[in-house]
Parts: C-alpha cells; sequence; structure tokens
C-alpha cells in the first residue's frame, strides 16, 4: 500500500545541498539519491557563510558527523558570543550569548529588578559564555556554536554523502518538465534528464525549481533593510566572539576564523558600490574581495514532489548567522514529515506551516535589531515613533536628514502582528508571548533586547517579590558559579589544541 | 520590602478557583499583591470528586504543601491516568497515561515501530509499552524519581481527590499567609465612569469592597465578566453537546483501590469514576436534548459498584468560553472563564494555567494592554487545545448504538482539528506544538486506543528488520513487565501513610 521513495535528486552543491543529501541518504538507505551540483552561486548565503548556531551540533549528530570531526577535519572553531557596537541606544557595546544567564528560572527579571535598584553588573557575568567569550578562555559547560570554514564542512559532507552512497555529479538546469503541481523531469544541458519522485531544490535564492512552480515571493526588505553584501578577508585569529558593528549605512561583520577572519558589511542598494568599498575599508582595514547582492524574504518551501532549503527557501542577512541553521531546520523537519510518492497534503501543509512559523520568528528576531538600533531610534525621537519617515520636515529641523536610506527603511516599516505583540510585552514586562518552533529562545530574545536598550518599563512582580536579600544571593550565587567556570577554563588556543589531541 | 503600594485583588468567589488563586498570589508575590476573597456561603461549590493532572504537583510544591499532609486532608488517592472504556467501540479499552510509550530509536518515534510491526502482524498492545499504563493495570503504584529518563521510569502522576476539600485547605494556608475574607454576596458592581473598570464590590449588607484588580472566580455565573462587562460567550455546543452531569458518591467497594480514573461511554455521553481514599465519586455526562436527568441518575445509579452516600446531585453547564478571559481590571479565573466538560481532567488545570499567567503578568502599578493581550492569547491557546482534543474522543468512534453517537460521530470538527487528524491518518504523526496540553503520547494513546489506524508509518521505521525490531519491543515490554512486579500495591501503599 504504502509507496516508499526510491528515487531523490537533490539539485545545488552546496553545503545545503550536501546536509540534504546525506540526511535523506541516513533517512532512506534503500533510496537512489543523486546530487547534481549546479553551479555555485555565490549570493547563496547558508551555503557560504562561516557562522552557524549551536544547534549546528543537533543536526550534525543526526546525519551521523562526530563534532571531533567538524574540529579536526573541518578547520571548525568555537564561538560563544556576538559582541554587538553601536547597536544601542547609548552607545554601549554589548555581548549576546547563547542559552541563558543565572539558574534560577526567571534570572533575567532578577537582574532588571537588582539593575533598577543600581546594581551595575552587567548581565554577561551572569553568562558563562559571553565572560568566558570576553576573557578569551574555553571550556565545556558554556553554550557555543562553531564557526565553519564553509569549504572544510562541505568537503566533510561530500565524503559523508559518498559514503553514503550519493551519487555526486555536476549539472545545470537546462529545462524543467512540469508534470501536475510538481515536477515530473529535469533536462540537464549536458543531455541528461533527471527524474526522481522527490526533488530537493538547494539551488540557492533562484530557486530554479521552486520558482518554477510558483514565482511568489514574501518580501521581508521592509523590516530586513540589507541586501547587498561586500565580502573579504583578514588574518586568522582564535577570538570566541565574532563582531556585528552598526554603521550609518549598515553593519559591519568581523567573524575570527582558524584559516582567515571572514569580514562582511551588510548595506542597501542605495549605498553606492564605490561608497561601499569606502566604508568597507574604513570598518575593516582591508580591501573588500566581493560584492554580492541578495533580497531577504520566502517562499513556500514545498510544493508538489519539491521541497527547496536554504536560500531557495528563505534569504536573511546575516546579522545572528541564521543561514545555514533555517536550512538544517527545514531537512530535519521534513525527516519527521517524509513524504512517499502519492505527496498527500496534510504532510505538506505541516512542513510548509512550521516551516514558515520558524523563518518568520528569526525575521522577528532580526527586525527588532534593526527597530531598535541607534539610528531608527534616534529618527522615532523626532518623528511619530510609529512612522517616522512620514515627518519628514520635523527630521530636517532636528538635523536628522544625514540618517541613511537604509536605516530610514527599517524605521518606516510597520511590524507584523507577531512582532508586534512581541515587542510590547518585552517594551512592557521583560517577557515573552510564546511561539511555536523559535530559534531563539526566551531568554536569548530577552539578553538581545537588553543590549538593544529595550528595557520593561515595569520589572516583574514576582522579581520585586523577593527580597532584596533573597536576590543578592541568588546573583552571588550565578556570578560565583560563572566565575568557577572561568577558573577551570583555559586560553582558547590551549583548549583547542587539547581538542584536536595536539 | 519593594517601597510600593501593594496591588490590591479582590477575588470574588471562594470555590476552588477562588482559594488556589488567592494562595498563589499571596505566596509568589508578597507585598506585591493584598489578597481579599468575598465568598458567600449561600453558593454552592462545584467541586465533585475530582481527578487532577500531573501539573497539579508544580502548583503545590511551589505553595510549600507537603503532598503527605495535603493528599491525607483531601482523601487523595494517586493518578496513573484514565482508563477508557468503550469508546471507539463497545468493549474496547485503553488507558491515557501521565507518560510516555516506549523509547524512539535512531531519531524516530517508538509507536512508528509498533505501528509497523503491529500492521505486520504482531500481537499485542500500545499500552504494553508504558510504565504507566502497565502499573495502572496491576493497580499498583510508586512515585518515579524527579529525573526518570527510562522507560520505566519516565512517568508522572497526578492526585483523585475531594475537590470540596482542595478549597478549605488552600483557605487556611493562604488567610495564614495575610489573604483577608469577607462573608457576603454580592448586589451590586460598582464601575467607574470614565473607564469603566470595576470599581468595587458592594454586599448584601452594606459592605463596599473596593479593590484595584477584580479576579472573576463567581463559577458558571461570570458575576463580573460575563454580567457585569457583557464579555460575550463563545458556545462551542455544537461540538461538545454535553451540558448536563448528576453525580453520586458511593461507598468504596472491596479489593482494590485503582490509581486511575475510570471513564466509559455511554449510551449518552460517559460516566467517571474517581477512587479516593475513603469513598468513590462517580458522575454521568450527558447532553439533555438526548437524556433526561432522572434518566442519567438512574443509569447512574445502576453503574456504581458501591452503596450510594447521597442523592444524586444535577449540575448544569456549557462547553465554551468567553471572548477573552481578562477585560479592563477583571481577570475571569475557573469556570467564570470557561467551561469544557471534564473528560480529561483538564477543569482544575485550566484554572491553574490562568493563575500562573497572571501571577507571570501580574499588574501591580495599573493595567497595561500588553499584559492583558498575552494573558489572553495564552487562555485562547490553552482552551482550543483542549477543545480539540475533548472532540476527538467523540469523533474518533464507530459507536453508532443512539442518536447521540450518530451525532457526534458525523459532526462538523474544528478545522485545526482536521488538519492534526489527516496529518496522523497519513503518516502517524502527531502536529507538532509545545505549549499547552496533551503532546504527542496523549494523541497516540487517544488514536491508537480508539481505534484510529493511520495509512502510512514513517518509513525510517522500516529501515531495522523485523526480528531486530522484535527483539526491542520485547525488552521493552519485560523491562516493564519486571519494574511493575517490583512497584507496591497502590492501595497498600496509601494504608501506609
Amino acid at each position: 500500500m504504502s509507496a516508499p521513495l526510491t528515487r531523490i535528486a537533490v539539485f545545488g552543491g552546496g553545503l545545503v545541498g550536501l546536509s540534504a543529501a546525506t540526511a535523506l541518504a541516513r533517512a532512506l538507505p534503500q533510496a537512489a539519491i543523486e546530487l547534481i551540483a549546479t553551479p555555485a552561486d555565490p549570493a547563496a548565503l547558508a551555503d557560504r557563510l562561516p557562522g552557524t548556531l549551536p544547534a549546528l551540533a543537533a543536526f550534525n549528530e543526526a546525519v551521523g558527523f562526530p563534532e571531533s570531526d567538524m574540529l579536526r577535519r573541518t578547520g571548525a572553531m568555537h564561538r560563544l558570543a556576538t559582541r554587538f557596537e553601536g547597536w544601542s541606544a547609548d552607545g554601549a557595546s554589548w555581548l549576546f550569548g547563547y542559552g541563558a544567564p543565572g539558574e534560577a528560572p526567571g534570572f533575567i527579571h532578577h537582574w532588571l529588578a537588582a539593575s533598577a535598584r543600581g546594581d551595575a553588573t552587567p548581565l554577561a557575568e551572569y553568562h558563562p559564555g559571553m565572560t568566558l567569550a570576553s576573557v578569551g578562555r574555553f571550556a565545556p559547560g558554556a553554550d557555543y556554536a562553531l564557526t565553519i570554514d564553509p569549504a572544510g564542512y562541505r568537503a566533510g559532507l561530500a565524503a559523508l554523502a559518498q559514503h553514503r552512497r550519493v551519487a555526486l555529479t555536476h549539472g545545470s538546469i537546462a529545462a524543467i518538465e512540469r508534470e501536475g503541481d510538481g515536477i515530473a523531469a529535469i533536462a540537464l544541458a549536458d543531455g541528461r534528464r533527471i527524474t526522481a519522485d522527490l526533488f530537493v531544490d538547494a539551488t540557492g535564492p533562484a530557486a530554479a525549481l521552486l520558482s518554477a512552480l510558483d514565482p511568489a515571493f514574501e518580501d521581508w526588505g521592509d523590516l530586513l533593510p540589507g541586501d547587498r553584501l561586500l565580502i573579504g578577508e583578514a588574518s586568522p585569529a582564535l577570538v570566541l566572539y565574532d563582531t556585528v558593528t552598526a554603521l550609518d549605512q549598515g553593519w559591519c561583520w568581523r567573524v575570527p576564523g582558524r584559516a582567515h577572519t571572514t569580514l562582511a558589511l551588510t548595506y542597501a542598494a542605495a549605498t553606492p558600490d564605490d561608497e561601499a568599498a569606502r566604508l568597507f575599508t574604513d570598518a575593516t582595514g582591508q580591501q573588500p574581495a566581493e560584492r554580492l547582492a541578495f533580497r531577504p524574504g520566502r517562499r513556500r518551501s514545498w510544493i508538489g514532489n519539491v521541497v527547496g532549503f536554504g536560500d531557495a527557501a528563505v534569504v536573511v542577512d546575516p546579522l545572528h548567522a541564521t543561514n545555514l541553521q533555517l536550512a538544517h531546520g527545514a531537512i530535519l523537519r521534513l525527516l519527521h514529515l517524509l513524504p512517499d510518492r502519492r505527496f498527500v497534503s496534510p504532510l505538506r501543509d505541516e512542513f510548509n506551516r512550521r516551516t514558515a512559523t520558524e523563518a518568520g520568528r528569526v525575521h522577528d528576531f532580526l527586525a527588532m535589531h534593526y527597530r531598535f538600533s541607534p539610528f531608527v531610534l534616534s529618527l522615532s525621537k523626532h518623528g511619530s515613533s510609529k512612522r517616522p519617515s512620514t515627518s519628514s520636515a520635523r527630521m530636517k529641523i532636528g538635523g536628522l536628514e544625514s540618517i541613511s536610506p537604509f536605516w530610514r527603511r527599517a524605521a518606516a516599516a510597520s511590524p507584523p502582528d507577531s512582532l508586534g505583540e512581541t515587542l510590547a510585552l518585552l517594551g512592557a514586562r521583560g517577557r515573552l508571548p510564546h511561539f511555536e518552533e523559535e530559534t531563539f529562545q526566551p531568554a536569548e530574545w530577552q539578553m538581545a533586547a537588553i543590549g538593544l536598550g529595550l528595557l520593561p518599563a515595569r520589572i516583574d512582580a514576582l522579581a520585586l517579590a523577593i527580597s532584596a536579600e533573597t536576590r543578592r544571593a541568588m546573583l552571588r550565587s550565578a556570578r560565583e558559579r560563572v566565575a568557577a567556570l572561568v577558573r577551570a577554563a583555559s586560553p582558547y588556543p590551549e583548549a583547542l589544541a587539547r581538542l584536536l589531541g595536539r | 520590602m519593594t517601597g510600593m503600594e501593594p496591588t490590591s485583588v479582590v477575588v470574588l468567589g471562594g470555590g476552588t478557583s477562588g482559594w488556589m488563586t488567592a494562595a498563589a498570589l499571596a505566596r509568589l508575590l508578597p507585598g506585591i499583591a493584598q489578597v481579599h476573597v468575598v465568598e458567600s456561603a449561600e453558593i454552592g461549590i462545584v467541586g465533585v470528586g475530582e481527578a487532577t493532572l500531573p501539573h497539579l504537583r508544580a502548583f503545590i510544591a511551589t505553595l510549600g504543601i507537603d503532598e503527605a499532609e495535603f493528599m491525607a486532608a483531601t482523601h487523595a488517592t494517586y493518578k496513573l491516568g484514565i482508563d477508557f472504556r468503550d469508546w471507539g467501540r463497545i468493549g474496547d479499552r485503553y488507558f491515557h497515561p501521565f507518560g510516555t510509550f516506549g523509547n524512539p530509536l535512531d531519531g524516530v518515534g517508538f509507536h512508528q515501530y509498533w505501528l509497523r510491526r503491529h500492521t505486520e502482524g504482531r500481537q499485542d498492545s500500545f499500552d504494553d509499552y508504558c510504565m504507566a499504563s502497565s502499573l495502572a493495570r496491576a493497580n499498583r503504584f510508586a512515585p518515579p524519581p524527579a529525573d526518570g529518563e527510562d522507560l520505566t521510569t519516565r512517568y508522572g502522576y497526578a492526585y483523585q481527590f475531594d475537590a470540596t476539600r482542595f478549597g478549605p485547605y488552600l483557605r487556611e494556608r493562604a488567610m495564614a499567609d495575610g489573604v483577608a475574607r469577607t462573608e457576603g454576596r454580592v448586589v451590586e458592581v460598582e464601575r467607574d465612569p470614565e473607564s469603566g473598570d470595576v470599581a468595587a464590590l458592594l454586599l448584601a449588607d452594606g459592605q463596599r469592597i473596593a479593590g484595584d484588580l477584580f479576579v472573576d472566580c463567581s463559577g458558571f455565573r461570570s458575576l463580573l465578566l460575563g454580567d457585569a462587562l457583557g464579555e460575550p460567550w463563545q458556545d462551542w455546543g455544537h461540538w461538545l453537546p454535553c451540558d448536563r452531569a448528576v453525580a453520586v458518591p458511593c461507598a468504596s467497594p472491596p479489593g482494590p483501590v485503582t490509581p486511575y480514573t475510570r471513564v466509559a461511554a455511554m449510551p449518552f455521553g460517559w460516566r467517571w469514576r474517581i477512587p479516593l481514599s475513603h469513598r468513590v465519586g462517580n458522575g454521568y455526562v450527558y447532553p439533555a436534548a438526548h437524556l433526561s436527568d432522572e434518566a442519567a441518575a438512574a443509569a447512574l445509579l445502576e453503574a456504581i459498584d458501591g452503596e450510594p452516600l447521597a442523592e444524586p446531585r444535577v449540575l448544569r453547564f456549557r462547553a465554551g468560553r468567553r471572548e477573552r478571559s481578562w477585560v479592563k481590571n477583571v481577570v475571569a479565573v475557573g469556570l467564570a472563564s470557561g467551561f469544557l466538560e471534564p473528560l480529561e481532567s483538564t477543569s482544575i488545570h485550566l484554572t491553574q494555567v490562568a493563575i500562573t499567567d497572571l501571577v507571570e503578568l501580574f499588574p501591580h502599578r495599573g493595567i497595561l494592554g500588553p499584559e492583558r493581550d498575552a494573558f489572553n492569547r495564552s487562555v485562547d491557546w490553552e482552551y482550543d487545545r483542549v477543545r480539540d482534543f475533548l472532540i476527538l474522543h467523540y469523533h474518533a468512534t464507530t459507536r453508532s448504538d443512539s442518536p447521540f453517537w450518530d451525532q457526534v460521530r458525523n459532526m462538523p470538527i474544528p478545522e485545526t482539528l482536521a488538519a492534526k487528524i489527516a496529518l496522523f491518518a497519513e503518516a502517524a504523526e502527531v502536529e507538532s506544538y509545545t505549549k499547552g496540553l496533551f503532546l504527542e503520547p496523549s494523541w497516540l494513546a487517544v488514536y491508537f486506543g480508539q481505534g484510529f489506524v493511520p495509512r502510512h508509518w514513517d518509513q525510517r521505521a522500516d529501515r531495522p528488520d523485523g526480528a531486530t525490531l522484535d527483539r526491542a519491543l520485547d525488552g521493552a515490554r519485560r523491562a516493564i513487565a519486571e519494574a511493575v512486579a517490583a512497584a507496591p500495591d497502590h492501595a497498600a501503599l496509601l494504608a501506609a501513610r
């Protein structure tokens, strides 16, 4: 009665395509899987960016790629935090780490209550990852992400895919033969004709397969204003945090790595290319090596017998390094909702529902950063807080015409309901309304909001209800736990050498 | 010390919801919430013998209550889940446990493998792979370790208790924590002419009880939210047509004390049996349109297994909820906010969720929209999920022995539920959500228990060969059987306390 998938064709030879092929090969050992590496699209961000999130470990475990191999064979290193510079109302830099600070539930509310009473201890001192990152030491026990060398990781996945009998070939798409609401076959330029039960679109933002079935694209440019990237390199560095710096026409990203440090400037098309190049050099001291355009947004990612991952499904800028995670999350979701050859709609509907929710919440998380950048806040202060760009006359009086279109656009758009509710409750109480499929957990939303200066109007009642003495004891115990972890940690180069067995 | 004036909270109603709210606010928000309960002895408490969910243990622990003392005070027994009889078909039996089924294997849920082998002819019951269900069948009970991760320790438990004693028990504690109490009947609700907020309650004896925040725990009458503020009622009677219950306690029969509640489908609804330490609570839930009160009472008395200890008492209700539970400065908790029939013991739980949300979002310096919106959103979320789960019980059946079953079997169901069922029917996948009651094991218990067989299982479950799977399945059954044999008898455990 069941009609299992017997033939799967994956289009796209980058990290995303190989991730999908490897995962599917493990899930369906009987299926014949071919990966056709289409010409690489440099704008496929999930295929090429070095930043990942802690959840990469879960994906690697699910596909059977040991973390020790990530470190020893693919050139990955640890990353404990992101440092934000110039990205808060008071101009102070701040760290964003993974997991929750403190031990007690609602710890952040107790910290907020203490700060409101004059305790100046930064939140980072209660957070293992942030503290270790700032002192350059590493120890297991803090939540971490990996900075990958995309080429090294790609090679590792390719070896694993071949081991799982995935056929790796090259080709470019010449024509797509449609059938019903899906694809019957794809003709390649070399004359081959690829048929399959399931087609995977990992071709990058062009979404060669999905866009042939449905051109609709949900554009996120209003709240995610970046659509250009300049990319360059600097010398390697064993630094445990990456740095994000807000500039007047975009933001600059510095990601330390073992082979080299990756530099990137995210800006908008309104900035002329030569001016962007100058900004890049001013900010990094290096020349950009590559320029590319992208368009943030998403498309329906499962249509008929075609499922898209990575930039073919959703495009966001590199802030918070979510690109590869969005691809991996969707791949693992497909494994749970694997169709058979009949491709009935309930599985597809559930996949699309959850995938859209997940992407939407990442959109909201990133959009919060743009909305609470000092540039946008300065616009809001002078105009109406909702639509500052409509009160241009008043902005000129305030001398704010110098704010670039990059930030103006982020200020002008009205947030979707999900973001509106989130900002309202964070602003009122420092709490998160519940959403499913969150990539960032509540404490991570809260840490970002606090860093951005989005502080709750009211201290949580539960935090006010405990005595000052109890609160001090709770804070002290959390600080001491972090301090003990720091003492047990080693300087990162030593810790890494140990993990590499050197 | 907070250096702030406390927020004055008036709780209207001294039933289970009222005293749960008062006790929680007083214990968790000392110095922040000054609580005043207005209760009337003229108004009865709905509580009949009640079964609860494991979450109640967290509530009790948060209030610093000693479990043994609480259980003694409320004549409580342990509950491992619900024994469902005659639901999918007359003669069927399944258990909805507080626990999980089997161990996942290679990233794929246990039920997928079980479904495959079951379809391939293996003869056993899904229940056999759940420790809670297996313990319950043997009338044994042992509290699980807090961090149980093993197949034989991964379960929870709740209580079956006398709800009429729970309120008074909490009242004592709440009053020790500084809650004020006034006995009196509300004759008028004074509103602020500007804001429309409730300003004070005027009592029959002339007292005026003013407050900043009013918690409506007045039960089905919903005096503040429904009557005073006129919040519309969203009726779900077309999905959950039962609107009456007749209840009667009876003497405990000789023999085992079941560590579970029994819920038996009847020709016109269903019957509960909840064993307490000193007696058994019974009731028949039915739609007045199909069955008279007299006939229901007669059927109930016929079915109970002990000497009745009181006259049968009829309760009236309707399924649904107020569109919003928090409006202006009035928050409704419990029956004043909504009602779902007690088929899955959710009543006290929905009260508890509302209290937890109220504590977390407590408006201590005037009420702001975001807190209220977040509270209402959370209530919607919880109610909608429970509603869909309850409707599933009536929908996934082949019973056709009465006009009632013909009606519920064929009624249109909410789209949200239809999508969940379609997903399960195709691939044995339970729709994923993390907030709200009834996660995957519960849905699996009811689907499989009511004979709902999916067309396919996860293709990844085809990877191991059948003999390998059978060895794993046999091993799991054996481990559970051994752990069950080592657990004490439930009645003996209760008697030894």
